[in-house]
């Protein structure tokens, strides 16, 4: 508790450091005796927000900060502190190659689901050269659909949500990137019988990173996660596949013939889909699952037959 | 700069004859000439043809003061936006054509060395070109025609000059009989002379064209690159100088108007540099850089030292050209990629900043890293390029190591182990030891301006003359040819 009450007081002393590599070093030192995870990364990327730049990497070290920029820098610190994600105290992140607004609560994109984009891009690339139809459920901050249509001119694209939240911040970010045009957005829940969305009731394409954390699982989450993050983007009911398998009951309807369902899940879920999908979906057909970064079954492909 | 200076000793006269071309036109040899074009060429011109070659016992300062005074502060000052690539080949041309015009032995059409390697391009290329017209070619493989054609291709200017060049002196030679015949009337005379004299301009012009195009063009010259820094022997001090010696090549990039992203930079507490990579692209980046690479060894009172005693420390630079098109092929089964979190759970449970990416290349072992971006994606793709160009750089190196085992050259060898240079603080100097030159006021030289230009400059001439040289030495033992 020191620490943060001797850093409530910190702009005001006197012999705060100024430079750019004394301030790292101090608050970085003042993230780890607090237990802060990642605490020199997260001091670097709230002191390159605050210095308008996206990564330490590009500033000089022995810059001298001003006062204002001092000020700013330790009130994102006392945030962090209190366990704020960095990516809601700076408002934004990248993901892909855009750069996207964040806002609490709607869920932060994780890294694994920028290999969901890229998997997903492949198989459009190969069998819609010319475009397709595709549907981002559950899109938060829009990440996915955003991703998708910063790269594929061509392809018609919606997201839906249940949350007003995120459907505002999906808004936001498509007028940021220009691509406001790009993409429907439309504030509903995907359920059974949910058809015609916007107009359009069948999709080459369903893209979706539901929420799969079980109701036990829910109490062990990082104070970032629990306290910030909208529970209904993270919590996936008992089993932790309820929303999977609303989108799977209504990926029967919505999809064309041959066409294709991307998830992304927990480690243990692809198998239980599989025998899931093989027991009450005879629509669909378990394609199979694709490994993330470090090796792990994440991401399961499924196809309307 | 040396080459100069012996124009100098020959024409030294050079500097009176300049004030006067600037003052005034001069009539020269029934020529105008104006004071505003390239006025050492003149001069010299007009005074080879005076043919006077005396006071070659002025001092060796004064020369090179006169130099400096009527020279460079007139016409051959270094260009100062570097930006533009045209201007610098405006000032090696201008540069190159005050070499040829000197009588150095070594480059000119006369040399019998030089005539025989034309001979021998010649003879190659008319039996090449008898291959293709009879059309045996069509029954050999895609890859040898392919070779064929391209090898044409690249020998054909040289023997349009060739050829020119032959015709040019058939003519001068037919002048000079018809000057030399007493048979012919004063107008005749007069002609012949004014045609002589335009033979011979011309033939100094195709002298300079063949220099050029028998140097073999380096293939990498336009490629971009990828930048290495790493601090050597000497701990905090040498972290110190890599993160001098990385501004320079930054501030280099930007003079230059070429675009510097950093992949890598991994720093330490007090300010210093532990490695960092940067990719460098732009016009003829390599062609700039790649003599840099080498150990560069500095000398100074570090900042960390209490006690003011100097310290020797080294830092190493690596310049790697990046592989233009698909040269390098990698399999996704040869690499593993690995993130620094990929131990925890990942997913929606946890939420990171962390997108640091590190790849492996299984089967070299090579390895990239890159923790400068905030998206993975965009890590990664940084990581494999840079990884793509470790392993094109490894190619290249055993092709130069290849080179360079029948090659013995000073500045062009460009391994990593070289000592290359030397800054000594305490007597602000920058030694160069493949030229031997000196270069002095380090700060000035370390902000990447007109002094590092300018040795960039004279390590690139001195490469060219050698390679010329070694050239034709080949030329004269055309058995060791490979």
């Amino acid at each position: 508790m020191k620490v943060e009450q001797q850093l409530r007081s910190l702009p005001k002393m006197r012999f705060l450091p100024r430079k750019v590599k004394d301030v790292l070093a101090l608050s970085s030192r003042i993230f780890e005796r607090q237990e802060v995870p990642e605490p020199s990364s997260s001091a670097c990327y709230l002191l390159a927000d605050v210095m308008g730049h996206k990564t330490v990497t590009t500033m000089n070290m022995q810059t001298i900060m001003t006062q204002k920029h001092l000020e700013q820098f330790w009130d994102f610190c006392r945030k962090r502190l209190k366990r704020e994600p960095v990516q809601y105290i700076i408002g934004e992140w990248d993901f892909c190659d855009i750069t996207l607004k964040m806002k609490p609560p709607v869920l932060i994109p994780r890294r694994e689901t920028e290999e969901l984009v890229n998997l997903v891009e492949e198989e459009l690339n190969t069998r819609f050269p010319n475009g397709a139809t595709v549907l981002d459920v559950g899109c938060g901050s829009g990440a996915i659909s955003l991703a998708l249509a910063k790269h594929r001119p061509n392809d018609r694209i919606m997201a839906v949500d249940m949350s007003l939240d995120a459907c505002c911040l999906t808004r936001e970010n498509a007028k940021m990137l220009n691509l406001a045009d790009r993409v429907a957005i439309h504030h509903l829940e995907v359920e059974a019988g949910t058809i015609g969305i916007g107009g359009c009731d069948k999709f080459d394409m369903i893209i979706s990173n539901p929420p799969y954390i079980r109701n036990d699982n829910m109490q062990q989450l990082a104070p970032e996660v629990a306290w910030y993050e909208d529970h209904h983007a993270l919590c996936g009911g008992m089993s932790g596949m309820e929303t999977i398998r609303k989108v799977l009951l209504f990926s029967c309807s919505a999809l064309n013939i041959n066409g294709s369902l991307w998830l992304e899940v927990a480690l243990d879920q692809p198998h239980v889909l599989q025998r899931y999908v093989a027991r009450f979906l005879p629509m669909l057909r378990f394609v199979g699952t694709y490994t993330d970064f470090s090796n792990r079954l994440r991401f399961c492909k499924l196809k309307k037959l | 700069m040396l080459s100069i200076i012996t124009i100098y000793m020959v024409n030294v006269n050079m500097n009176v004859i300049i004030n006067r071309l600037l003052s005034s036109h001069v009539r020269c040899c029934g020529k105008i000439i104006k004071p505003c074009d390239h006025p050492i060429n003149y001069a010299t011109e007009y005074y080879s043809l005076k043919q006077k070659r005396s006071l070659t016992t002025v001092s060796k300062s004064r020369i090179e003061n006169n130099l400096h005074r009527n020279i460079f502060s007139q016409k051959f000052r270094i260009p100062r936006s570097y930006g533009e690539e045209s201007r610098c080949n405006k000032f090696t041309q201008q540069y190159n054509r005050l070499l040829s015009t000197s009588p150095d032995p070594d480059i000119a059409f006369s040399n019998p060395s030089v005539s025989k390697r034309i001979d021998i391009i010649m003879k190659e290329y008319s039996k090449l070109q008898a291959k293709v017209l009879s059309g045996d070619l069509a029954e050999e493989d895609d890859a040898i025609q392919k070779e064929i054609m391209s090898r044409l291709n690249s020998l054909q200017p040289l023997i349009e000059v060739g050829l020119n060049m032959q015709e040019k002196r058939k003519e001068l030679l037919d002048l000079n009989t018809l000057i030399a015949d007493s048979a012919t009337d004063s107008e005749m005379m007069c002609a012949a002379l004014e045609e002589k004299n335009s033979c011979e301009a011309e033939i100094r012009k195709l002298d300079e064209q063949v220099i050029e195009l028998l140097l073999p063009n380096e293939t990498l010259d336009d490629n971009d690159i990828i930048l290495e820094v790493s601090a050597g022997i000497g701990g905090q001090e040498a972290m110190l100088f890599a993160q001098d010696m990385f501004l320079l090549y930054e501030n280099y990039a930007a003079e230059m108007g070429w675009s510097f992203d950093i992949y890598e930079h991994v720093h330490t507490e007090i300010g210093g540099l532990r490695r960092a990579s940067a990719g460098i692209s732009g016009q003829c980046a390599y062609k700039h850089l790649k003599f840099e690479s080498g150990v560069h060894r500095v000398q100074r009172v570090p900042k960390t030292e209490k006690a003011g005693r100097i310290h020797t420390s080294t830092v190493t630079v690596a310049i790697m050209p990046q592989p233009k098109e698909i040269d390098i092929v990698i399999h996704p089964k040869d690499i593993t990629i690995e993130c620094t979190r990929s131990s925890g759970k990942g997913g929606q449970s946890v939420n990171t900043t962390d997108s640091c990416v590190r790849i492996v290349h299984k089967p070299t072992g090579v390895v990239s890293e890159c923790q400068t971006e905030r998206s993975q994606m965009q890590n990664r793709e940084r990581a494999m390029k840079v990884l793509r160009t470790r392993l094109y750089n490894v190619k290249v190196e055993k092709q130069q190591e290849e080179e360079r085992s029948h090659r013995k050259l000073q500045v062009g060898s460009k391994s990593r182990s070289e000592k290359v240079r030397t800054y000594n603080y305490q007597q602000d100097r920058i030694t160069d030891h493949r030229i031997g030159v000196n270069r002095f006021h380090i700060p000035e030289f370390m902000s990447g301006g007109s002094k590092f230009h300018d040795l960039v400059l004279a390590l690139l001439e001195a490469d060219r003359r050698e390679r010329l040289v070694e050239l034709l030495e080949k030329a004269n033992n055309p058995n060791e040819r490979s």
